[in-house]
Formats: C-alpha cells, structure tokens, sequence
C-alpha cells in the first residue's frame, strides 16, 4: 500500500500552495480593509475567503506532513 | 505455534515402560523410545538454552497403532522458567520445519506436557529425528548474589541430568556450555568430561521415563545480565505513507547486585572493574527505520551510534550510566517506518504485517510487554491474527491531531519474550479512502470559520455614535465609484463598437452593423440612466460632484454622436456614396474631436 500522494512532493506542494494561499488571503485581507459600509460585496468576501481558507487548510496539511508529523 | 513455556527436555520417546503410565495423554499411544539423545545447554549467555537432538523410534510391533504425535515434557521445577518451546523436524531436503506444538495434560503428572504432530505418522519400527529446543528466562542464578564492583559474577544454574521425557531413553549424552573457562564446581556424574568451558556428560544408557537427576553447575558467567522488566510498544498507523514506532523500555541488570560504592574512577581506569556490568548493547532496527531518536525523561541522549546497513539498521545504545547489579534505567526508542513494506490493502480491507515485538538486544530477556497499535480514524471490522497467544485487553481510543472521533487501539500483553518471540501480527481492518479528506477538510472548515469570523467581525458597526459628516462622505465616494465603473462599461461599449464597424469594413455586412448599434443604443441607454440616477442620489446628498458628473454626462452624449457619426460614414463608404479620401478627412476629425472629449471626460473623472 503506498501513499497516495508521494512524500517526495511534500516540499514542493507546501511551499506552492503557501505562496498561491498568501496571495488569497492577502487579497481577503487588503479587501476588507479598503471596502467601506456601502461598497461590499458579500458574495465576493465570501468567495475570497473561502478559497483562502481552502487553500491554506491543504497547505496546513501538506506542512504537516512533510515535518513526518504525519497525521 | 511455540508453547511460551516447555521444558527442555521433552522429546518424544515411549516405550514399553509407556503402558504401565497411569493416565496417558491418548488411550491407545503408540510405544516411542528414544534412541539417541543428543542434549546441548548453552548457559553462555543469561538465558538457559536447552537443544535436545532426539531420535524418536516406534517401538511397537507391527500390529500397534502409528504414531501421529508425541510427547514433551518439562520438570516441574523448571517449567515456570520456560519461555520458548520449538520442535523441529530435519527434512529430506535438509530443511528444518516447525511442528505444531500444543499444551496438554496428564494425569497424575505434575510438570507441563506438549503435544506435538509429526509431520507424518510414524510407522512400527520406524525412527524420526526431531529438535527439541527450549530457552529459559531467570533461570540462572547469580550466586553469591552480592558482588563489589571489583569481583568477578559466578552463577548457579540447576538442571536435569538426564532427559525428562515420558519415553525411555536408550542412550544420552549432554554438553553444557559454559559461558568462561572458570567453573567452580559442577555435579559429577557419570564421570563427565571438561574441556574449557565445556562439559561433557554422558553416555547414560537406558534410562526410564521421568527420569531425573538433579544437575547443578556454578560457574563464572560475565555476559550482560540485562532483562527488560517491562516494554511499551506502540505502532501508530497513519495512511498518509507512515508507520510510527515508539518503545518505552525499562531496563533491569539481573545479575549479582552491586555490594558497597561504585566507584567511576575505578571503573574507567582498570578494564576489569566491573566486568559484569552493561556499558552498551545493540539494537537492530527494520531496515527502512527513519528518523530514529533515542530519549527519556531527561531529554534526548546522544551515547548513541546509528549504522544503516543493507538489511537493518542497527543502533548502538549506551545508557547515561553503566548497569551494574539491580540498577535499573528507562528509555524511550522511536522511529518511522515507509507504509508500504508493511501495509497491504486491497480496496478497501487493508491489512497490517509488523513484528508483534521487535529486537531490543542480542539475547533479550522481556519480562512484561505491552503493545499497543494505533489504527486510523474510522477503521472498523478489526481482526487480529497473532502469531502465538496473547491477552488483549479492551480497545481503546487514542486521540491525536486533527481527530474528531478518536482513533482505535488494539492493546495486546505478553509475559516472558525472547528473541524467538519476534513474529508477525496481522491486522486486519477495513477503511474508507474518503475518510482521508476528513484532515485537510477540517483544516480549511476551521481556518473559514476563522475568516467568517473577521468578516462579520469588520462588518458590526460598534461605534456609538453616528458621525454624520463622515457617512456622507462614504456615501458620496460610494456612489462615485459607482459612477465610475457604469462610465469605464460604457466606454468599453464605444470600443466594441469601432470593432464591430472595422470588421464590417471588411466584410459589408450591413445586418451585424445595424445590431450592433442596436444594442450599442439600448445599452448606452441603460448606463447613462444609471448614471443620471446616481447623479441624483448625489445631489440628495448635497454634494458639489453632481455637477462635475452633469458635464461628464453632456460630453458623453457629445461623444457617442462622433462615434454614431463615424459609423455613418463608413456605411457611406462602403455603400460608395462617399469618396476615400473625404472619408478618411473626415475620419480624422472625427476622431480628434472624440480624442478631445474623452480627455476631457477622464479629467472630471480624476477629479472626481
């Protein structure tokens, strides 16, 4: 029984999605901070933050296991 | 299967003395004798290893009973000791195979008797040859049982003499091996033989059934007493490709307890002090152990080196402080091990192949072992196949990181181990591979809440009072936004449009040019009412912009009849009402009037 995402690719895939979830959330972030009461847009935060939080939770996992936490 | 405990001695052997036995394992068993008996004790090391060479011969006439099994026994004073018992049986081929041993009793017998099947019956007359092995734990005694740390460690083991078996025995002979050339006494007789560390015994001709001599030996012995008093071993199982295993082991010296001081100064400068104790021993790893750490209470203890050889790895550890008599050391071995050269699956039924305990040291003696496998989350229908009878103890649930329900544990006990003790256990358990996501989609479910929260946090309005001046601004700068997006759609509209009217340059197609405009109309009409919308809203609120965004209106209008005009032109053209050149002059106009408005139009919009 192998694994169903090689080990090997650990690093590579943490450090892409860290860099692709930091562009999400920085977009979030600077999103929140520039909108006022009357220019936001719900279904965009929503959007933005949901993919961050996606990307960032496969990121989290992806960090886990390549330090042989191995959850 | 090996019984944990079987005497030694045992080896089949019935024969006519087997008929008067009150109480045999088998109303009509077959007469066996044994022939010839070859017994070996290694007492070298701390463990008593009796190997008994055994020619077993059926006895009977032609008219009795083949013999399908036969009979081990162990002296009563011994089988509490006993900690491996294994039979087997030289092939044609030379090929040593394993019989089935099973525990059985007799009656009016004390002791502990073994049932083991040949491999095929045995015929009247006929002779097999079987090995007959047995290892005994603490069955060598330190004797004196206090030595300074100068003294040298002489221990006492006490035996049979001849082969305790339900069988009589023709012929016999013994070799002990003793562990140094330095013997103190031994028990004499049959005019044994001694040559080094060896004792020779024997021929012994004719002996009955159950028959015993006390046999007793008091020798030097310094090979390293070391027993571990218990054992914690724990598999954790993840399916992300790793198998991670932690011992926790505590050690006990078993010898002759240290009498008076030790002394560190002695001890390093003369080679012999303390030449019973234990400065390091070997462990030997699987071969793809990674990552392997050496810690206890303390913290991680560095008196160690790793050599990774082709199929182990092996780990000499050292402890913090030498072993001597009744001391006593803890310690925690751990390592990880890659998946796939232990966990096999097939869809979803996977199965588990590990070593139910591993090597801890050459000659290793575990008096209490524990073991503990940590299956993911979600596994169910678990099956156990252990190699030889263990005690589990009720499932338990281990909870670890990102774990929702806990994760089963099959907790598993065993007295008395050695080295013979290192099988296969078989787990069996069936999985869902869409469990899998269950980690990473916990991750993200939790860093959404997270953010959900900043956005309803940002979004509450706590401020106690309303600034009024500052919300009118929002609004205005809402609404300029607003406007500037519905002006930046409609200007896009006016590109589309010059493509649209290039393209049907060339291709005169007066149908997609008319459409166009259409819609180029209908939607011109809906932005600019938009805007005259927002416009208004703007003058509600009082703001001077309003008129800024008047004039941005007009120049559009001015714009999109320049652009309507342009389109004109062309369809003149290409109709040929009009001539090239006063085509392409008037083009130009056109163009740098349209260049002039929306100059202008972008001014007002940055100042807005």
């Amino acid at each position: 029984y192998t694994s169903p995402v090689n080990p090997v690719i650990f690093p590579h895939v943490t450090v892409v999605l860290l860099a692709v979830d930091m562009f999400f959330t920085s977009w979030f972030f600077v999103y929140k901070v520039t909108s006022t009461k009357y220019t936001w847009d719900i279904y965009k935060e929503l959007l933005i933050s949901l993919e961050a939080s996606l990307f960032i939770g496969f990121q989290v996992l992806c960090l886990l296991l390549w330090v042989t936490v191995y959850v | 299967m090996e019984a944990p405990a079987v005497p030694l001695l045992p080896l089949l052997l019935l024969l006519v003395a087997w008929a008067p036995e009150p109480g045999s394992a088998s109303a009509e068993a077959p007469p066996l004798v044994n022939e010839e008996v070859r017994r070996t004790l290694d007492l070298s090391s701390h463990l008593a290893k009796v190997t008994a060479e055994v020619v077993l011969a059926h006895a009977g006439g032609d008219s009795s009973a083949r013999a399908a099994s036969f009979l081990v026994a162990l002296e009563p004073e011994l089988e509490a000791r006993l900690a491996h018992l294994g039979v087997q049986v030289t092939g044609v081929d030379e090929e040593t195979n394993s019989l089935d041993v099973r525990e059985t009793q007799i009656k009016g017998k004390s002791g502990r008797f073994f049932t083991v099947q040949l491999p095929a019956a045995l015929d009247p007359g006929a002779e097999v040859s079987v090995v007959v092995e047995a290892v005994y734990t603490h069955a060598i005694q330190p004797y004196p049982t206090q030595i300074t740390q100068s003294e040298k460690q002489f221990v006492v083991f006490e035996g049979n003499h001849y082969f305790y078996s339900p069988y009589p025995t023709k012929t016999q002979t013994m070799r002990v091996k003793l562990a140094s050339p330095n013997v103190e006494n031994y028990t004499k007789l049959g005019n044994p033989m001694r040559h080094e560390n060896l004792l020779d015994y024997g021929p012994f001709h004719d002996t009955p059934a159950y028959s015993q001599d006390s046999f007793r030996v008091h020798s030097e012995n310094n090979s390293p007493f070391l027993t571990v008093s218990s054992m914690t071993r724990v598999v954790e199982v993840s399916h992300w490709g790793n198998i991670a295993v932690e011992e926790n082991v505590n050690l006990k010296h078993t010898g002759a307890v240290l009498k008076g001081s030790f002394s560190r100064y002695e001890y390093d400068r003369w080679t012999h002090s303390g030449s019973s104790s234990i400065r390091s021993f070997k462990t030997i790893l699987p071969a793809s152990a990674q990552d392997v750490y050496y810690r206890d209470e303390i913290g991680s203890i560095y008196t160690r080196h790793l050599l990774t050889l082709d199929d182990s790895v092996e780990m000499e550890v050292k402890p913090r402080f030498p072993l001597f008599g009744g001391w006593k050391t803890h310690y925690i071995i751990g390592y990880n091990l890659p998946s796939y050269e232990y966990l096999y699956n097939l869809g979803d039924q996977y199965m588990l192949k590990m070593r139910l305990v591993d090597h801890v040291f050459d000659e290793q003696v575990i008096d209490s072992l524990t073991v503990k496998i940590i299956l993911p989350e979600g596994a169910r229908n678990i099956q156990v196949d252990s190699p030889y009878a263990i005690s589990r103890a009720p499932d338990e649930l281990h909870y670890t990181y990102l774990d929702t329900c806990g994760r089963p544990v099959i907790v598993a006990r065993k007295e008395n181990l050695v080295e013979q003790h290192i099988r296969d256990i078989v787990v069996h358990y069936t999985f869902s591979r869409v469990r899998m996501l269950q980690e990473p989609l916990l991750l993200v479910a939790a860093f959404s809440i997270l953010l959900f929260t900043v956005v309803i946090c940002v979004r509450l309005d706590v401020s106690i009072t309303k600034d009024p001046a500052a919300e009118a601004r929002m609004k205005v700068a809402c609404l300029i936004e607003q406007v500037l997006t519905l002006v930046s759609k409609r200007l896009g509209l006016y590109h589309h449009f010059d493509k649209t009217v290039s393209r049907y340059k060339q291709s005169r197609d007066v149908s997609t040019l008319s459409s166009s405009r259409k819609s180029l109309e209908t939607e011109h009409k809906a932005l600019t009412s938009e805007v005259a919308l927002l416009q208004s809203r703007l003058k509600a609120e009082g703001s001077n912009l309003c008129d800024k965004v008047s004039e941005m209106q007009k120049l559009d209008a001015q714009v999109k009849e320049l652009v309507l005009k342009s389109a004109v032109e062309t369809e003149w053209l290409v109709a040929g009402k009009l001539k090239k050149d006063m085509y392409v002059e008037n083009k130009q106009l056109i163009s740098g009037k349209r260049q002039e408005l929306v100059s202008k139009i972008d001014h007002i919009l940055h100042t807005l």
